[in-house]
C-alpha cells in the first residue's frame, strides 16, 4: 500500500494519484488534517523491534504493509480552537514529534524524510540544509537574506518568478530545469550528481527544488516541499513520473 | 574569547559567568533576554555581533549556548528574540570554532521514541515504549505490562513523567485528541550521567516521586543526589553517543532496577547541569568551562 498525504489541490500529488491508478496499485489518499488530527496510530518498541498499525479510511494498516509514503504537507494543520493556546501548542509539537517517529520506523521509502528541524520548524534548517548542499556543489550560498520567516513557520513554496533566479526541480535523483533554466545548469549539476545523490540521501530528501542566483554561481535556496502552482503541465508530469518510478522500485532516493 | 549566549533568567547563567569570570578568561555574553539589543551582520565570511558587551571586534575562540525560552506568547518578546536566535543559529551552523552544543545537532531531543530508537542502536538497553493515540492500544500495553507503566510527553515540551495510577483510567478516553508516550515503569535508582568531551559526571539520584524533577520543581522536595559510578563500558557509550549525535555536552537519563537492569531513557543536548552539582557538589559547569578554554579555535571567524 502506498500512502500519499497531502493536499487535495497539488498538482503533484494529483499526477501521483493518476499514476497509481494507471500501475493499479493499492494506494490510499490522506490530507493533512486527517493525518494529524484524525488518523489512529500505535506504535510500540521493544528494545530494537518496533510493530505498529495506521487506522485510514476504516482500515488498520500494519506499519510493515507500507510500501512507500509520499508527504506533500502545506503545514497548515493546527489543533482545534477548543483547546487554550497553550494545550494547542502542547498538542501541535507531541502530534508531530509522534508521526516522525512513526515515519522513522517505516523501512519503506518516505519521500521526504526530513529531518526534526523542519519538523519542528526549526527556522535554522534550510539555512543548514542550503549550507551543506553549497558545500556538495562548491558553491556559495547567495548573499541576499532569505525568509523562511514568513508567520515563523516553514511553508511551501512555489518557485520564485524572478529573472535573478533559476530552478531546478530534483525528483528520484534525476534533475529537471524549470522555465527559464538553461541546460548549462542541469550540466553543470551533473558533474556533481554523485555527490549530490549522497547529500540527497544523508537528508532524506527525494525531491526538492533548487533556486540559484541567474549567473548559476550561488546557491539561494533549498525547497523541500516545492509547489507546482505556475508550472507547465509536462514539467509536473516529468517530476511526478519519476517520483514514482522511486517508489514503487522500493528505494528511497537514486542509488 | 568565549562568547556565552543564554538567558540571564536561566539558572545556568550565574553559575556560568562566575565560572568564567575564575577562569580568568576573556568572555563575552549575548543575553537573549535582551534580543532587540544586538545585531549580527555577516561580512566577507566573519560574523559580527554587536550590542551590550559586544562590540563585533574581539575574536571568538569557543561558544556555549543555551538559547532562551520566551516563558510567554507576547508577540513583542517572541518576535525579536526569535529572530535573534535564528540569527545565531546561521552563524553557529557556519562557524568553525567548538560550541557547545550546536542547535542543528540537538535535533533529537524533539522525539523522544525516535531517541529511543537511537539509543537502542547505540547499544543501550532501553524500555518498551508505545506511543498511541488509541485508547484501546494503551489499555492493552498496561495490561500486558501487569499495570507497571508510566506515561509522559513524546515531544521535548517539558512534561513529568507519571506512574499510570487507577485514576488516570478514565483520562484514556482524551488520548484521540494527542498521542502520548506510555513506557514500561522501571522503579529503582535514578542516574543522570554528563559527558562533556571525553569527561563523564555520573550522578545518582533518589526522591519520593517516580520523576525526581517533579519532586523538585512541582512539589518542592528535597532530592538526594550524589556523585557515583555506572560501568566504565556504559560510561564510555554515553560519550560515544554524546559525539555520535554531533554534541560535546549531552545529559543521559537510566534507571536502575532493583534488579540490576541498567535502562537508557534519554539525552537531553541541553542539561540543566547546575541542578545537579548544586546538589551532588560535582564540578560539572568547571569543567564546561575548562573545555571552552582549552578548545578555542585559534583563527576566529565570530567576532564580538
Amino acid at each position: 500500500m502506498l500512502l500519499i498525504c497531502g493536499s487535495s489541490d497539488d498538482r503533484l500529488i494529483a499526477e501521483l494519484l493518476r499514476s497509481c491508478e494507471e500501475a493499479e496499485r493499492t494506494t490510499r489518499y490522506v490530507d493533512e488534517s486527517t493525518l494529524f488530527g484524525n488518523t489512529s496510530f500505535a506504535f510500540e518498541r521493544n528494545g530494537r523491534d518496533t510493530r505498529g498499525f495506521l487506522e485510514i479510511s476504516g482500515q488498520k494498516v500494519p506499519l510493515e504493509a507500507v510500501q512507500g509514503a509520499i508527504l506533500r504537507l502545506p503545514r497548515t494543520w493546527w489543533p482545534p480552537a477548543e483547546f487554550d493556546l497553550q494545550d494547542q501548542m502542547f498538542v501541535y509539537h507531541e502530534t508531530m514529534a509522534s508521526w516522525f517517529a512513526l515515519l522513522d520506523v517505516l523501512e519503506c521509502p518516505v519521500i521526504n524524510r526530513c529531518s526534526l528541524g523542519w519538523w519542528l520548524q526549526d527556522l535554522g534548517y534550510p539555512f543548514e540544509l542550503r549550507a551543506s548542499l553549497a558545500d556538495v556543489l562548491d558553491i556559495e550560498v547567495s548573499s541576499e537574506v532569505e525568509s523562511p520567516w514568513e508567520g515563523g513557520r516553514l511553508l511551501p513554496t512555489n518557485r520564485p518568478e524572478e529573472g535573478s533566479v533559476v530552478s531546478v526541480y530534483r525528483s528520484g535523483g534525476c534533475s529537471f530545469a524549470a522555465p527559464g533554466c538553461g541546460l548549462l545548469t542541469i550540466a553543470r549539476l551533473a558533474q556533481y550528481e554523485p555527490a549530490l545523490s549522497l547529500w540527497e540521501q544523508y537528508n532524506g530528501i527525494g525531491l526538492s527544488r533548487l533556486d540559484f542566483e541567474s549567473s548559476g554561481s550561488r546557491l539561494r535556496w533549498v525547497e523541500v516541499s516545492p509547489q507546482f502552482e505556475n508550472e507547465p503541465v509536462e514539467l509536473v508530469r516529468n517530476v511526478a513520473s519519476a517520483l514514482w518510478k522511486q517508489v514503487a522500485s522500493g528505494r528511497e532516493v537514486a542509488a | 574569547m568565549i562568547l556565552f549566549l543564554g538567558s540571564s533568567r536561566d539558572k545556568v547563567y550565574p553559575r556560568l559567568l562566575e565560572e568564567l569570570e575564575n577562569s580568568g578568561h576573556e568572555f563575552a555574553v549575548v543575553d537573549e533576554d535582551h534580543a532587540g539589543e544586538y545585531t549580527i551582520e555577516r561580512e566577507n565570511q566573519k560574523w559580527r555581533i554587536r550590542g551590550n558587551q559586544c562590540d563585533g571586534s574581539r575574536p571568538v575562540g569557543s561558544i556555549f549556548v543555551r538559547h532562551a525560552v520566551a516563558r510567554t506568547l507576547d508577540p513583542a518578546v517572541v518576535v525579536p528574540m526569535s529572530r535573534l536566535q535564528v540569527d545565531l543559529n546561521r552563524l553557529l551552523l557556519a562557524t568553525r570554532c567548538p560550541v557547545i552544543n550546536r542547535p542543528a545537532k540537538a535535533y533529537s531531543n524533539y522525539s523522544k521514541p525516535y531517541q529511543l530508537g537511537l539509543l537502542a542502536q547505540a547499544g543501550f538497553d532501553v524500555p518498551r515504549t508505545l506511543v498511541t493515540n488509541v485508547p484501546e492500544q494503551a489499555l492493552c500495553f498496561h495490561d500486558e505490562l501487569g499495570g507497571r507503566v508510566i506515561f509522559k510527553g513524546v515531544s521535548n515540551v517539558m512534561s513529568f513523567a507519571q506512574v499510570w495510577k487507577s485514576e488516570h483510567f478514565e483520562r484514556v478516553n482524551l488520548l484521540p485528541n494527542s498521542p502520548t508516550q506510555f513506557q514500561e515503569f522501571v522503579s529503582g535508582a535514578d542516574y543522570r550521567v554528563h559527558v562533556i568531551g571525553r569527561r563523564a559526571f555520573v550522578t545518582r539520584l533518589a526522591a519520593a516521586n517516580e520523576d525526581y524533577r517533579r519532586s523538585a520543581l512541582a512539589d518542592h522536595e528535597e532530592i538526594l543526589a550524589e556523585p557515583a559510578e555506572l560501568p566504565a563500558d556504559v560510561v564510555e557509550r554515553c560519550i560515544r553517543f554524546t559525539e555520535g549525535l554531533g554534541l560535546i555536552v549531552g545529559g543521559i537519563d537510566f534507571k536502575e532496577s532493583d534488579d540490576g537492569r541498567l535502562v537508557a531513557l534519554e539525552l537531553n543536548p541541553y542539561p540543566q547541569f547546575t541542578f545537579y552539582e548544586g546538589r551532588s557538589g560535582q564540578p560539572i559547569t568547571r569543567s564546561v568551562v575548562d573545555y571552552l578554554v582549552r578548545h578555542q579555535a585559534t583563527e576566529a571567524d565570530v567576532f564580538a
